[in-house]
């Protein structure tokens, strides 16, 4: 009889093999979006996280800074969810970006909930989240994909003397920063619960 | 083994990585959680991770036993935040489907043999958080403070800084109550 771990082997290897064909078709141009996440929703305040250089086209609630390369960074320092959902979908990913209270979050509809085959990266961020300089995706893997950060509660926790931003993800029960790339389609409009 | 970049795009490599570091990642997710099937959905979501950034990895920035800590360490603590109805819902593999009773004898072994772990995790709970995950890693993972940080993305000096501030802060506290560790009970396995 299959162990767990031989079971578990087996289906990480499809999951595996089921990215190959998206991963080989992806084009050069890559984003690198970096939450910085001062979200706090009564004040906006600014915080020094490194940026990767090249032209800075706004520097108020956000700012997405371009490199040479074609790669991009957002940093979120402010509480205009709108502005920081246009700043993503300028750079070719659909997004769609909520600001919450602390202890709520969204329940989708009509589903109730993202379903499971329709959630591709949902930990991409808290990956790479320990990086000043963001997580890098490539905007060509995500078409047909929405990027929804829902956040809620007090994220301001960021240590500027070290432009530290992974700690920001480490906190209470009641506070929530989630990432995720969503088939686009597949989710109904956020309805807030606690 | 190959770069670690391929596990996201090759099974075989992925294979390789997988049989290196499974035990490795059970056992740091039974320092953390004591229910088996709980441990058995982190499991999965830890690989899933892994897969998923696989491309982020810089060797400069540590080892890829290190990495995947982080990653578990993202993945437990999300988990922490997260409602386990939500966790579940929104697994693509769930873990505590591919587990046997077989399994659960086996897990639970696993898992008692890390209590005392737990019960060190338990303490750390007043902790800021900042110090608490670095401690995590020394005290329970038995990580250096330098890959600790390198983990963290801090500095190794803050590291020994905070490491320092949480010991002093454990020695200074009374025993804590015990408590669980999750506010949550997940349906089903209660």
């Amino acid at each position: 009889m299959k162990t767990f771990e031989d079971e578990l082997l087996t289906e990480l290897k499809t999951v595996v093999a089921e990215r190959t064909p998206a991963i080989k078709s992806r084009g050069r141009r890559r984003m690198v979006v970096g939450l910085a996440a001062a979200v706090t929703l009564a004040a906006a305040t600014a915080i020094a996280v490194p940026l990767i250089g090249g032209e800075k086209t706004t520097a108020a609630a956000y700012s997405v800074t371009r490199t040479p390369e074609g790669t991009f960074q957002l940093t979120i320092t402010g509480e205009d969810s709108a502005a920081v959902q246009r700043a993503l979908e300028k750079t070719g990913v659909k997004a769609e970006v909520k600001y919450l209270k602390a202890g709520e979050f969204c329940r989708r509809t009509p589903a109730g909930q993202i379903s499971p085959q329709h959630l591709l990266t949902r930990y991409w961020f808290l990956m790479n989240a320990a990086k000043p300089d963001g997580a890098e995706v490539d905007p060509t893997r995500f078409r047909g994909w929405t990027l929804i950060i829902e956040s809620s509660g007090e994220h301001g926790r960021v240590d500027p003397t070290e432009g530290q931003i992974g700690m920001v993800l480490r906190l209470g029960t009641k506070n929530a920063l989630s990432v995720d790339f969503v088939k686009t389609g597949s989710f109904g409009p956020c309805v807030v619960s606690r | 083994m190959a770069e670690l970049v391929e596990i996201g795009r090759d099974p075989d490599a992925f294979e390789v990585f997988y049989r290196e570091h499974i035990e490795k990642v059970q056992r740091f997710v039974a320092r953390r959680v004591d229910d088996p099937f709980l441990a058995a959905d982190l499991t999965a979501e830890v690989f899933l991770a892994a897969i998923d950034s696989a491309h982020s990895y810089r060797p400069g920035r540590g080892t890829p036993t290190g990495w995947l800590y982080g990653v578990a360490q993202n993945v437990v603590s999300s988990e922490r935040r997260r409602q386990a109805r939500e966790l579940r819902a929104n697994q693509r593999i769930s873990g505590r489907r591919l587990v046997t009773p077989d399994d659960v004898t086996r897990l639970e072994d696993r898992i008692d043999a890390e209590a005392g772990a737990r019960e060190l995790l338990r303490a750390m709970d007043e902790l800021p958080q900042g110090e608490r995950a670095v401690l995590e890693l020394v005290a329970l993972d038995g990580i250096s403070p330098q890959e600790a940080a390198q983990i963290l993305g801090i500095r190794a000096a803050t590291a020994r800084v905070r490491l320092h501030r949480a010991r002093a802060r454990l020695r200074d506290r009374r025993p804590p109550p015990v408590t669980p560790l999750v506010d949550i009970t997940p349906e089903g396995t209660s």
